[in-house]
């Protein structure tokens, strides 16, 4: 079965096909016509390149023999040859990162671009979603970018770079906004007269920003201004520039923004590890629960929905071959993301994502940036002390989120979080509403209509129960 | 007439100032590049005066060839 890529088509040299081999697992084609075939095999041969191959830095990639079954199904599509990358379990856009993963891709970025121009060769753009991550270390996966360098050529990913890489960096770090929300709006990035209007009065005198949102807003906009008699682009790409001044500001770019910090404020989620509501026995209790279903099961991808700081995704972890954990604290999750870097586990995605409102369809027919849910079905969900949010914070009727992780086909690990619980309580403490729906009948009614219950543990004195599910 | 503004902009790259852009910002990179070479030389050249100054005092009160190996012990 092949399948293109709905990301993959801007690219008129190559198209990407997902092909299922005969167990199953996903392999990545990419078909190729003649002159990118011509310069990936000759960027294959290079030593450079195969360090960077080595190391993890770029997706392993192969040219495939015309004899590959999978390959003649992406020939017949009327491509000159195939190329087969490393497969990622679990695609994740930039709009899903926290402040260091945006942080990291970037680095790698002009780590890869450095090196190349260093061997002839360049990065022909700069955009994260050419950067993905198979668990808490980047990958860059777009190897057709790399393309041959003439000596001088200035290079053009500048501002694609700064529009999608840097400004949203700086936002975050200079003045506390979250790029999230901006980059999943504009997917091409924060171009700079837009992202200037952020830095306005003395902000403009941060770490930066001078160079790299104020200085080229103006001159895009006096371009703009002597709209017809400035120099066409075309002719600008033959225009040269000295390696020495391309190879500074690549350096400088590296220093700014290993320079750049975000810390976390100290939400009350970011020390949930310190601060939930359980007695350490019931804790333990609920651990071992987690630990013995997921090790029985053995998940190739599980999900852990309203992770927090990551508890129970490194017990998952142990037993997975990849966990995403998703949580919409920024400060949660960046906590989450710098420990597993830093320490491991290393097969854990920690993704910032409001679980009220999924990262949606984006781009050309919602189908270039796939919906969170429409990526990849995982094998196993866990939805511990979520639910009650979902019903009090985000107005979620019980009926639509069960029903939701019905559609998932998955195996689940749930917690409901009792009226009596000291947590529901200080939900309700604000509303108006009493939400006299959210009981554990209803509750317990509902994952019937969609789930048989395997296994169940009471704790809290019966204030929280948990249940071992699997899809009815 | 203002009607055709936002068609006439519509058809310019806005990558079109990136050449000026990457050759001023590139210029001031690679100044900084050799100023950065130049303080770390000229720290260097401090820190390793120091030792150098001393040991070559030692050395005047100590066998050849012994000296250095000896300062250092001697620290």
């Amino acid at each position: 079965m092949l399948n293109a890529d709905g990301g993959s088509f801007k690219d008129p040299a190559g198209r990407v096909y997902r092909v299922a081999d005969a167990t199953g697992e996903g392999r990545i084609l990419r078909g190729l016509n003649g002159d990118a075939a011509a310069t990936l095999e000759k960027l294959l041969a290079e030593p450079f390149f195969r360090s960077l191959a080595a190391a993890g830095d770029v997706a392993a990639t192969t040219l495939l023999d015309d004899q590959d079954s999978a390959a003649r199904s992406v020939l017949a599509e009327g491509w000159a040859a195939v190329a087969e990358h490393q497969a990622v379990d679990f695609l994740t856009w930039p709009y899903e990162w926290p402040f260091s993963m945006l942080q990291d891709a970037a680095l790698l970025q002009l780590r890869l671009l450095e090196t190349s121009v260093r061997h002839g060769w360049i990065l022909k753009d700069a955009t994260p979603f050419n950067i993905q991550w198979p668990g808490a270390r980047p990958v860059f996966i777009d190897v057709p970018s790399f393309v041959p360098w003439a000596e001088g050529e200035y290079w053009q990913g500048y501002r694609q770079f700064c529009a999608t890489f840097l400004t949203p960096l700086l936002l975050a770090a200079h003045l506390g906004i979250p790029f999230q929300p901006l980059l999943r709006s504009r997917l091409e990035g924060i171009p700079p007269e837009e992202a200037v209007k952020y830095f306005y009065g003395l902000r403009r005198f941060k770490r930066g920003v001078l160079s790299h949102v104020w200085f080229p807003a103006k001159a895009e906009r006096r371009a703009q201004r002597r709209a017809g008699r400035g120099r066409p682009a075309q002719e600008n790409a033959r225009r040269r520039q000295p390696t020495t001044m391309l190879l500074a500001l690549l350096d400088s770019l590296k220093r700014l923004i290993t320079g750049l910090s975000y810390g976390p404020a100290g939400s009350d989620w970011a020390r949930y590890a310190e601060t939930h509501s359980y007695p350490p026995e019931d804790f333990a209790r609920k651990q071992d629960f987690v630990e013995r279903h997921t090790a029985a099961r053995r998940p190739g991808l599980t999900w852990d929905l309203g992770a927090n700081t990551g508890a129970f995704s490194r017990i998952a972890a142990q037993h997975s071959r990849l966990v995403v954990a998703v949580d919409g604290d920024q400060d949660a999750v960046e906590r989450l993301y710098r420990e597993a870097r830093d320490g491991g586990p290393e097969n854990i995605i920690p993704l910032v994502i409001d679980l009220s409102n999924l990262s949606p369809g984006q781009g050309w027919a919602g189908g270039e940036r796939a919906a969170f849910d429409r990526r990849a079905k995982p094998d196993l969900a866990l939805c511990l002390a979520l639910v009650h949010h979902l019903r009090v914070s985000a107005n979620i009727p019980l009926p639509l989120f069960i029903g939701w992780l019905r559609s998932l086909d998955a195996a689940v690990i749930i917690e409901f979080v009792g009226r009596d619980d000291e947590m529901f309580q200080a939900l309700l403490e604000n509303k108006r509403e009493n939400y006299a729906d959210y009981t554990a009948e209803n509750f317990a009614s509902e994952l019937g209509r969609h789930f048989a219950v395997r296994d169940q543990l009471t704790l809290k004195g019966g204030a929280r129960e948990l249940f071992m599910l699997e899809p009815a | 007439m203002s009607e055709t503004v936002p068609v006439i902009l519509a058809y310019i790259d806005p990558g079109s100032a990136s050449f000026v852009i990457l050759s001023v910002l590139g210029f001031m990179a690679a100044v900084g590049y050799v100023v950065r070479g130049w303080l770390s030389q000229l720290k260097q050249s401090i820190f390793r005066r120091r030792p150098v100054a001393s040991a070559s005092k030692k050395r005047k009160a100590r066998p050849a060839g012994r000296a250095g190996r000896a300062g250092r012990a001697g620290r």
